[in-house]
């Protein structure tokens, strides 16, 4: 069964786009005819003539995580990392890029990779999308295709002018990656954020907004939705396939295209195991080389559902390859593909061809089967941060789990983090009791040194980042003696952090009503947010960090 | 109509003007001017300071990406035939594989600023303007359209006018004026015209977008005098200018190179500058696959321009900066210019044979005029439809050109077709002018609607 005809859906703006008048002469080429069409440069004088690079076999990382020691928790990851690293790199191989095409070599050569090319990129690359897609997504339907894009922002983006009119509504998490909505913003578009719980957009406010929506006093209804449904930025949840699932009924009943922003997808780590219960482990319990069951092992994409071609996702090579080549890829229908081909030819047009045959040289190199052992190995690594992070804070912090509230299928755990030495660990329900929900943190008063949490997150089990939510009691909003801009407890916090030498990311930045100032901000004062990223720094100076962080929400707590 | 100039420009020493920042919010669209930073970009810069300890942003850890090694091997461009390994650095190597700074990874932005500043006469410091790398001109012209530009506003362009840009206007509704030209590059009096008719009750158009080197299709490049008139104008109507200029590298003309408008604002007039938006493109002399081309202009505009990539594509790839600035720095100036200055002699060589089979062939039944950048325009007779010529009955017979009016927004019926020379070896062109001189021949036989003057 093919995908269905979703033409209603494309934006005025994306329906005034042409077949590109120079691309469209490619058909002519081929046989005996010389052209003097095409107007590209001659490559002779391109003056690349060789490139090359050493690459880290497929398996330079272990998958199994280090037995965990009773050495000190700060020195074995640490020392076992480089160690690692090191032996990595003396076991590398040196891939090139042919310099003339060959009979079938699909455009991995210089002489293609240096020209003008079409915005549907290599064909190497084409087949390896498709392939990819194929064996790890499995999309339903029939007539699904892929297209190479320059990253997931730049998808983002072309989804956005293909599908959105000013005056539509988009809905969107309740926190999101900020590019994201602002990148909707010069299109006039309004934003509906749907509450999250532990596995992210909740079906019962999803559905109560649709089945509620006003189209008189709210506009059209909302006829697309972005998620980022895997290790999601920035709070770190992970969608499950029966959450996907429903999401999708809903989306089938409304007539909702899912816009997929996937580029933690294989950072997929699994639960959070206090280290005095962690044993040793594989990243996903996979020890021998079988595909489908690391496969099995990862939450399926929404095409795994997708039935009708309503879903468009997106997949980047940033996270798992490196983010300076900028290549990415769609994968949705046939006439969603053409039309985004169309919108990517007059801006970005194809991804950097040297960047697209280097990539394409290095999964050559590693086969598909060592292209997954390499994620299979980014897996462990991701899990290995994760596992040492969130032993940072407990560290630094007494951490005291408390089951989430929200939809039934969710059953992870909030750490609530106090101050060291302030509170018994019995006290499970007097926590609850003093946080709970957000309304009634509005009642917390000061927090420290009086047995109330100071901060409360949940072990993200994929991505990059630990979203804390951070509770302030009763310390007022200030005004910034410069420009008079109110700041919250949260902006005093992110202020403080800095200037002791920490940088993270504020709450506020991934509030798609403050990013777009609808409002300003009425979510209560007395709780912020921030997000924290793991993976850019050593160990070492991870834990420098947790350490500064508590010691100034410890102290800033105090006033 | 807001009109700071003279009075409003900054003086700086040496008696040029800047245009105030101010002076560019009429010209900013809604979009742009809706724009805001984005906050993580934003605070990227912070994690340079010493001892700081960034959580901040999602980017991978660099111990984890697969490349090692990068390195790359290039002719030497002084002359001796030797090829050099280009060894990408290992600083250099993390750049290229991390994200980095929205309008470009600094040392290449640094090393094309001095650039600018030493090849068009532009002070670094203090006149305004600075540098963002796009991927690729096609990108950056994009942006400035978008930062620019409101629906239905008008907007000057070129008859005809490079076939690329046209769904950029008409995508955003704008109306495009058409400036004609000759061989001599933009006419002024065309220009002079519209703007002198311009209805009063209408606003007047925001910008004129120009390939002032060898104009794609025209081959024309615009002489010294007309870029002087032209820029005269703009300045009198208070107009921007967006001086895509891709072939300036190109240039095998004998006579001495023409100044860039770029050059000229600082030169001429009341000397203020801020009015012209440069596009320069290593498409056609170093790799068009590698996607990477710079813009030069006033910073506002740069700025409202790299807020739309914050939120469109990030940045452009960091990973091909790394390749071409490491080439640049090897290089320096100098070695860059003389392999500009092969590649534009390769081209003449190659317009030369082009020409010369014209001669033979086409002699009475097509006019052309002798590019000193890019590619040929030939007309085929008086009016008929060149794109008919082409798809059919060309196009049987063995050849291709493109036919003219791909180059005109309402798609009219054109006697002109474009001839692009830098692929084919001197046989085939022979043999591809042969073929459609037959055709020609076959043309004017059956309706004796094509000119015979040659
Ligand atoms: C949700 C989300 N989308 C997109 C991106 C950017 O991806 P890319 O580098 O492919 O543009 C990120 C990276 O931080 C992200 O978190
Ligand atoms: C006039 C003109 N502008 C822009 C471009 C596109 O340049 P780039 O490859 O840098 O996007 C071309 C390419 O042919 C061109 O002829």
């Amino acid at each position: 069964m093919n995908a269905l005809d979703h033409s209603h859906h494309v934006s005025d703006f994306a329906r005034r786009y042409a077949v590109s008048p120079l691309k469209g002469l490619q058909k002519y080429y081929g046989r005996d005819l010389i052209s003097f069409a095409g107007g590209l440069p001659s490559p002779e004088y391109f003056p690349f003539t060789s490139i090359s690079a050493d690459i880290l076999p497929a398996d330079a990382f272990p998958l199994n995580a280090p037995r965990a020691s009773s050495s000190s928790s700060s020195s074995f990851p640490l020392s076992w990392l480089w160690r690692l690293f090191g032996s990595g790199k003396d076991s590398t191989t040196h891939v090139g890029v042919p310099r003339s095409p060959r009979q079938g070599d699909g455009g991995l050569n210089l002489a293609t990779a240096l020209q003008y090319g079409p915005a549907t990129g290599l064909a190497r690359i084409q087949a390896f999308t498709r392939e990819f897609t194929e064996r790890i997504y499995a999309p339903v339907y029939n007539d699904w295709t892929t297209l190479v894009h320059t990253g997931n922002t730049d998808g983002w983006s072309r989804i956005a002018r293909l599908l959105l009119n000013p005056g539509d509504t988009l809905l969107v998490e309740e926190w999101a990656y900020p590019s994201a909505i602002s990148n909707t913003r010069p299109l006039e578009v309004r934003m509906k954020s749907i509450p999250m719980d532990g596995q992210g957009i909740r079906t019962d406010v999803l559905r109560a907004i649709l089945s509620g929506w006003n189209a008189e006093k709210d506009g059209p209804r909302p006829r697309v939705l972005y998620t980022v449904p895997v290790g999601q930025n920035p709070v770190g949840v992970t969608m499950g396939l029966e959450r996907k699932k429903a999401i999708y009924a809903i989306c089938v009943e409304y007539d909702i295209i899912i816009a997929e922003d996937d580029p933690y997808f294989f950072l997929q780590v699994g639960e959070f195991v206090p280290k005095s219960q962690r044993k040793l482990e594989s990243a996903g319990g996979d020890n021998d080389n079988d595909v489908a069951h690391f496969i099995s092992s990862l939450v399926p994409s929404f095409l795994k559902v997708d039935t009708e071609g309503r879903v468009i996702r997106i997949d980047t090579f940033s996270k798992t390859i490196a983010p300076g080549v900028r290549l990415g890829w769609f994968t949705c229908s046939p006439l969603f593909a053409e039309r985004l081909e169309r919108i990517g030819e007059t801006s970005t047009q194809s991804p950097c061809g040297l960047g697209q045959a280097l990539v394409m040289a290095l999964l050559e190199q590693w086969t598909f089967d060592g292209y997954i052992r390499w994620l299979r190995g980014l897996r462990t690594q991701y899990k290995l941060r994760r596992d040492y992070f969130v032993d940072c804070l407990a560290d630094e912090f007494d951490l005291i789990p408390s089951p989430t509230t929200g939809d039934h299928d969710d059953k992870r755990a909030v750490l609530y983090a106090y101050a060291r030495g302030t509170i018994s660990s019995g006290s499970i329900s007097r926590a609850r009791a003093l946080v709970g929900e957000k309304s009634q943190g509005r009642d917390g008063g000061r927090s420290g040194g009086s047995g109330r949490p100071l901060l409360s997150f949940i072990p993200p089990t994929s991505g990059m980042f630990v979203w804390v939510t951070v509770y302030f009691g009763d310390i007022p909003d200030k005004t910034d003696e410069e420009d008079g801009t109110v700041l919250t407890p949260e902006r005093q916090f992110w202020a403080r952090l800095a200037d002791s030498g920490l940088l993270t990311a504020p709450g506020w930045f991934f509030s798609p009503e403050e990013l777009l100032a609808t409002s300003s901000s009425s979510s209560d004062r007395r709780i912020g947010h921030l997000r924290l990223s793991y993976t850019p720094s050593d160990m070492e100076t991870i834990r420098r960090g947790v350490k500064i962080f508590a010691q100034t929400l410890e102290e800033f707590s105090r006033v | 109509m807001l009109n700071v100039t003279g009075s409003g420009a900054n003086e700086t020493s040496g008696g040029i003007g800047v245009l105030p920042p101010s002076y560019y919010e009429f010209f900013l669209s809604e979009v742009a001017k809706a724009r805001k930073p984005s906050p993580i970009r934003g605070l990227l810069p912070l994690e340079q300071t010493p001892g700081l300890i960034s959580l901040l942003a999602g980017k991978p850890n660099a111990v984890l990406f697969p490349f090692t090694s990068l390195q790359f091997t290039a002719p030497d461009p002084n002359g001796s035939n030797g090829e050099v390994i280009h060894k990408i650095d290992d600083d250099m190597l993390s750049t290229a594989l991390q994200y980095g700074p929205t309008s470009g990874i600094p040392h290449m932005v640094e090393w094309l600023m001095d650039f600018q500043e030493q090849e068009h006469g532009r002070k670094k410091k203090g006149e305004g303007w600075r540098v963002s790398v796009t991927a690729g001109s096609q990108d950056g012209i994009y942006k400035a359209v978008q930062a620019l530009l409101n629906p239905g506003d008008a907007v000057l362009i070129e008859k005809p006018v490079y076939a690329g840009v046209i769904p950029m206007f008409e995508t955003l509704g704008c109306e495009m004026i058409e400036v004609e030209t000759d061989p001599d590059g933009l006419n002024s009096l065309s220009l002079h015209h519209i703007l002198e008719n311009w209805p009063s009750s209408r606003p007047k158009p925001k910008l004129l977008y120009t390939v002032p080197y060898g104009c794609n299709p025209t081959g024309a490049t615009t002489t010294l005098a007309r870029r002087h008139e032209v820029l005269d104008l703009l300045r009198k109507h208070d107009i921007l200018i967006l001086e895509d200029d891709p072939y300036y590298f190109l240039y095998f003309g004998t006579r001495p190179r023409i100044p860039s408008y770029f050059m000229l604002e600082a030169q001429t007039g009341d000397r203020n500058v801020g009015r012209v938006l440069r596009f320069d493109s290593f498409s056609k002399i170093l790799s068009a696959g590698i996607r990477v081309g710079f813009v030069t202009g006033p910073t506002p505009i740069l700025d409202a321009m790299d807020r739309h990539t914050a939120t469109a594509n990030l940045q452009p790839s960091s990973f091909s900066q790394a390749v071409i600035i490491t080439l640049l720095r090897a290089w320096g100036r100098q070695g860059f210019l003389a392999h500009a200055h092969k590649v534009s002699k390769f081209y003449r060589e190659k317009r030369d044979v082009f020409e010369a089979a014209m001669r033979r062939h086409l002699h009475g039944l097509a006019e052309w005029n002798t590019p000193e950048a890019g590619m040929f325009r030939l007309l085929l007779g008086e009016d008929g439809d060149s794109a008919n010529i082409i798809r059919t009955k060309a196009f049987k017979n063995g050849v291709l050109a493109l036919p003219g009016t791909v180059f005109l927004p309402n798609g009219a019926p054109t006697a002109y077709v474009r001839a692009a020379f830098s692929l084919l070896e001197e046989e085939q062109v022979d043999e591809a002018l042969r073929r459609l001189s037959v055709v020609l021949l076959e043309e004017r036989r059956s309706s004796g609607g094509l000119s015979s003057r040659g």
